[in-house]
Formats: C-alpha cells, structure tokens, sequence
C-alpha cells in the first residue's frame, strides 16, 4: 500500500475548498451575530442594575462553561422536543456558535471599554455629554482599537470550532472531510488535507489580524 | 442509571486531566525550543505551535484514531487517540502561555542575579520560574476548563465519556431534552466550578504579592 | 422694600455628606460663592476636597444635603406630589455644561487633535456647527496661548500646555463657573506657572471660580476666600489673610506649618 495517496486529493480537492468557503462563511455569519450579541451583553455586565448584571454574569459564565458539541446537540436534537419545532442545521449551527462566541466577546467588549480611564469620561461628563454621547464618541472609538485583536483571535478560535457543526448535518468542510475519508478508505490522506485546509484558513485570518493590529496602533 | 453518568464524569475527567498533563510536560520544553536564540530550534517550535494553533481538535482526533492506523498499522484504542489529539494540540497552547509568563519576568531581575553569579540555570530555576509560576497559573486553569470542553468530543470515536453516556440515554430513554439538558448541566457543574476556584486562586496570589 | 434686589449665590452648597461605603468622607458641609468669586480650597489628601468639588457638578452624587447652582438645584427635582426624586439627566448634562472642570490629570482625550478637543463639546453637546465651533476654539486656545498647536494630538504636548488646553476647552463653553482640581499638582514645577497665569487671568475677568489647591502662593494672592477642609467638614473659613497670617484654629495652623515649610 502507499504511503501516501496524492491523487485522491487531487481529485477530491475541489469538493474540499467549497467546504473550506462553507466554513469560513459560516464563521463569518456566526461571527457577527456572536459580536452583536456580545455588545449587548457586555453592556449589561456594566449596568448599574443588579437584576440585568447577574442575569449578564450567569449568561457569560454558561456560554464560556458549555462545550460546544453539547450546545449544539442539545438545540438540534433536544430543543425541538420541548417547544415542537425543528431547526434547520444551519440555523443551528449558526445560532449555537453565535451564542457560544457572545460569552467570550462580551468579555472582551467589558475589558476593552473599561480600559479607557475613567478620567476621559469624566471630562466629557464635566462638559454636560450625555453617556450616550461619551460612549459614542470617546469611550468606543478608542476602546475599537483595543478590541480588535482579541476579535480576531476569537475569529481564528470558531473557524476551527465551526467544524463540530458536522454533528448537525452542515456540509462544511470537516462533514465532507468525513464523509469522503469513509468512501475513498483514505482517510489518512482526506484528514491531512482537510487539516491544511483549516491551517491555511486560520493561519491567513491571523497574519491579517496581526496586520490590522499594528496599522491601528500607528494611527494613535 | 447515575452509575453510568457518574462512570461518564469519571471519564471525562481523566481525559482531560491526563492530557493536560501531558501537555504541560511536552509544553514547556516546548517554550523554551521556541525561545531560543538558535534559528533552527526556534523556527521548529513555532512551526509546531502554529500548527497546533490552527488545526481544530476534532481533526486532529479523527486523524489520529482514523489516520494514523491505516499507515503505521497500529491501531490505538478511542482513549488513546483521544488524549494523543488532546495532548498535541493544548502541547502548543500552554507553550505559548508559558513563554508568555517566562519572558513577563523582567531582564532586570536576571541581570541581578546574573551579576550576583548566578548561572542561566540557576536564574531560571530560583529567580524566574517560581515567579512566571504566579504568572501561568490562571491561564492554564482556563485552558484546563477548555479541555474539559474539548474532551467531549471523544465521544465521537467512543470513549465512553459523559457525552457519550447522555446519547446512550437518550436512545434508551428516548427523552432528548431532559437528557441533554441534564448533561449541559453537569458539564456546566465542572467548568463553572474549576472556573470559579481559578478566579479565587488568581485573586489570592495578587493578595500575596 | 429694599433698595437692590437680593442676589442669589452663584453656588450654595447646605449640609453636604458624601460616603464611600464605611469611609464617611463629607460630613456636613455648607457654603456659599458668591457671583465673581475666587473660593480655594486647601486641605491634605483624602480629606474631602476632590470628592466635594465633584459633587458640585454631580460627577459624584451626593448622599444627602442640595446643592445649588446659579439658584437651581442640582441633581434632584420636586415631583408633582412633593417627593424629592433624581433630576431627569438631560437637566443634570444642561447644568453640568454651564460647569467648567479642570482635572488633575488633564484628562485630554488622546484620540482627538488640541483643536477638536475643545470643539468636541462645542459641536456635540451644543450642537453649534463645526464651523463657528472652530472659531469659538480659536479664541480660547488663543486666550491660553496654545493656538499653534491646534492640530497636534495631545500625546505631544508638555504637561503645562495640556492643562492650558483642558481649560480652554472647559472655556470654551463659556461656563458661569470654573472648578479646578488640583489642576497644577501633576505638574514640573517649572510648568506650573504658566497654568497659575491663565488662572490668575481668569479671576481677573471676573470668573467665578471654586480651586482645591496645594499653591498656597496663589490661595493667598489671587483668593478672595479660603476654605480649610479638615477629615470631611469645613475647618476654618476666612479671607486669606485670615487664613495665612492670622488663624486661631490649631488644626489650621498645622496644616500649614507642614505645607509651607515642604
């Protein structure tokens, strides 16, 4: 037997990249939905209420303590039990890493506004802003440049959590990898190429996010 | 029935613990490859971590249990595959908190102790290590907590895990909601409450220092 | 009935207490400034100044006790039933823009150029158009000195011109009364004295003007009153003469024995 196979991946290849679009699509879509959640969210871990702060805290405390593979298995194949509805697995697999994701970026959204001393707020306050007003433009268009990075990590952290998406039945790129690797027999083969798949992906996401990164700190 | 889910807790528990132990002690060699002043050392630990930065786990276990057998011969049991992936890929994340919490040590101490007479060895071991200590520690509490998230997908390749206990459940039971629910719970039981201790852990060594 | 009418104070403040938690920090403060009056603030560290000043412009809000601004109380409204309820916060955002503040640490906001600092106000919170707004900044960055440095970002300024450029924007809003923080106490000495002139200036025009301050130099020049706030109340209370040269009260006389002789 071979060592290693190269013409079923150069067969295969294309069935593969539209995968790897799949996934990055994906992950995009899931991306903004989980960044506008977590905006929400990490107002409220700020507010002054207690009610909407605890109900923030414990949000944040289960979607960073819930395994994925779990949230996702529990929304397709345990939810519509109770309320009688089934989802589409793309819903599913959209909605369960947007939901995962808005735990850990409410949590950079907290640190990063934070992160702009409070004297900056004060000031703005001391010439009659509203908090609206000092949020808009004083707090975010600096604590923007904080959070960038840490969403850009994040970005390269649920392309790879994307693929356990598969268990809903979307046809991204590790179900294929998957699906191919039992009918070629190679899966050897099928697994290597879909790991570079992913490491192509995640490696070209970060040098992108290292590059914005330092063209915002040049702007300061 | 709480027989197998508590089998399954145990379960789960030892994959993650086991590989993060593991990973620990291939990591912080691993650190130190990547911060060495030769270039081929260090080129090939940042080739590793990238690597294991950028590939998802759930490959890298089907790679293992699936991959690896057809072309060594070897066949490795769900346990073995599982922690094998697990280990590999945490290997490179703590590396790179490691060299994180070694480099966070300022050169000013090592330069005391270089000019007390200190070797590069025993600054590490007396000077540095025991403060990138303090330093490490949360970081690798959460990536504890990580692990113990990842390592349910073992269940895939049958490692009879808490997960894969909940699907047994279910297809006895026939209750998926219940199930599942019940599951997250508990799962969210192990995570919350490492989480918790870490956070306690990391505000009582600030106390300390 | 009387020959000039009563004039209200520009500031009164009646009973003021202020807590953080257990620390208790104003226990009971009253005062009143007169319209055009130089009122200083001396003390040591922790014993209320900060906190009081802002919670004239309620940046800290009050435990108990009103305040008055220009004849209007801050903070607080009379509900139709007659409770005394929180003010509605566009009133609090209106009084606090006829409020000018001057922070120790400047507080410039890094992002923005010397000249949109002092429009940003102008333009955001009273709407006037970026246009007349800039030439509103001309004037006051002129006023303070600083005109051609407009277009620089703070991060390149000396600590003196940043603090020169934190009261042109406060000015530029032309507030009825300018509170300064410590403004000069983050400052090299060699650059304290251009910010003192500026203030000095001010007083001269006529501004009302509320300074907790470490310069005794300029409490005792350019002070029409001096407040000595000791542990949370108002100690002694007198002209500076009164003050400097002619206290009775110990506790005042400590003080500055300690201040005077650093």
């Amino acid at each position: 037997m071979e060592f290693f196979d190269i013409n079923v991946l150069r067969e295969q290849y294309g069935y593969l990249a539209i995968g790897a679009i799949y996934t990055l699509g994906l992950t995009s879509l899931s991306m903004l939905f989980g960044i506008s959640i977590g905006i929400i969210i990490s107002q409220g871990r700020m507010t002054k209420n207690i009610f909407i702060r605890s109900i923030s805290s414990v949000y944040v405390d289960v979607m960073r303590g819930i395994p994925l593979l779990i949230l996702l298995i529990w929304f397709f194949y345990g939810l519509p039990m109770l309320i009688d509805y089934s989802f589409s697995p793309l819903f599913a697999g959209v909605a369960c890493l947007s939901l995962k994701y808005s735990g850990y970026l409410a949590e950079t959204f907290r640190a990063g506004i934070q992160a702009i001393e409070k004297g900056q707020s004060e000031a703005s306050f001391s010439l009659g802003f509203s908090k609206l007003q000092n949020l808009r433009r004083i707090v975010i268009p600096q604590a923007f440049r904080i959070v960038i990075p840490p969403i850009g990590n994040s970005f390269v952290s649920m392309l790879q959590d994307s693929s356990m998406v598969m268990i809903v039945g979307i046809w991204e790129l590790m179900k294929r990898g998957n699906s191919l690797a039992n009918s070629t027999l190679k899966p050897f083969e099928i697994y290597t190429a879909v790991g570079a798949f992913y490491l192509i992906m995640a490696i070209s996401a970060s040098r992108i996010n290292r590059y914005l990164e330092r063209r915002l700190k040049l702007v300061r | 029935m709480t027989d197998a889910f508590l089998a399954g807790i145990l379960m789960t528990l030892k994959v993650s613990a086991l590989s993060m132990l593991l990973a620990i002690a291939i990591g912080l060699p691993l650190a130190f490859l990547r911060m060495s002043k030769r270039f081929i050392p260090r080129e090939a630990g940042v080739i590793y971590i990238e690597i294991s930065r950028g590939i998802p786990i759930l490959v890298l276990i089907f790679w293992v249990y699936y991959g690896i057998p057809i072309i060594t011969g070897f066949a490795m049991s769900g346990f073995i595959s599982g922690v094998v992936a697990m280990t590999l890929k945490y290997a490179g994340y703590l590396a790179e908190i490691f060299r994180a919490g070694i480099e966070a040590i300022k050169t000013g101490q090592k330069e005391a102790a270089f000019s007390l007479g200190f070797s590069k060895a025993q600054t590490m071991r007396r000077i540095v290590l025991p403060q990138a200590f303090r330093i490490i520690i949360p970081p690798t509490g959460s990536a504890f907590v990580g692990a113990l998230q990842d390592s349910a997908l073992v269940s895939i390749i049958g490692v009879n895990d808490l997960m894969r206990q909940a699907q047994l459940a279910v297809a006895y039971l026939y209750r998926p909601f219940e199930v599942y629910t019940a599951v997250a719970v508990l799962y969210l039981a192990m995570t919350i409450s490492f989480t918790k201790i870490n956070d306690y852990i990391e505000r009582k060594k600030m106390v300390i220092e | 009935m009387t020959e000039g009418k009563i004039e209200v104070p520009m500031i009164k403040v009646e009973d003021l207490y202020k807590s953080f938690g257990d620390l208790e920090v104003l226990k009971g403060i009253d005062m009143e400034v007169k319209k055009g009056e130089v009122i200083c603030i001396i003390g040591a560290s922790g014993s209320g100044k900060s906190t009081f000043l802002k919670c004239l412009n309620y940046l800290e809000e009050p435990d108990s006790g009103n305040i008055y601004i220009d004849g209007e109380l801050m903070g607080r409204r009379k509900r139709r039933d007659g409770k005394m309820v929180k003010a509605h916060a566009k009133d609090v955002y209106r009084m606090r823009a006829e409020m000018g503040m001057v922070f120790q640490l400047f507080n410039l906001w890094p992002h923005r150029s010397v000249l949109e600092n002092v429009t940003e106000a102008l333009i955001t919170v009273r709407k006037i158009k970026k246009s007349n707004a800039i030439k509103t900044a001309e004037h006051f960055l002129d006023k303070v000195g600083l005109i051609d440095k407009m277009d620089e970002k703070p991060a390149f300024l000396s600590g003196g011109q940043q603090q020169r450029v934190a009261i042109a924007r406060a000015l530029a809003m032309r507030p009825k009364i300018m509170m300064f923080d410590e403004a000069t106490s983050a400052l090299d000495p060699q650059l304290v004295g251009e910010v003192l002139e500026v203030m000095e200036e001010l007083a001269k025009e006529g501004m009302t003007m509320v300074v907790v301050t470490h310069e005794m130099g300029f409490a005792r020049h350019v002070g029409d009153r001096v407040v000595f706030i000791d542990e949370g109340v108002i100690e002694e209370e007198n002209t500076p003469e009164g003050i400097f040269t002619n206290s009775k009260n110990p506790r005042t006389k400590e003080f500055l024995s300690k201040v005077l002789h650093a």
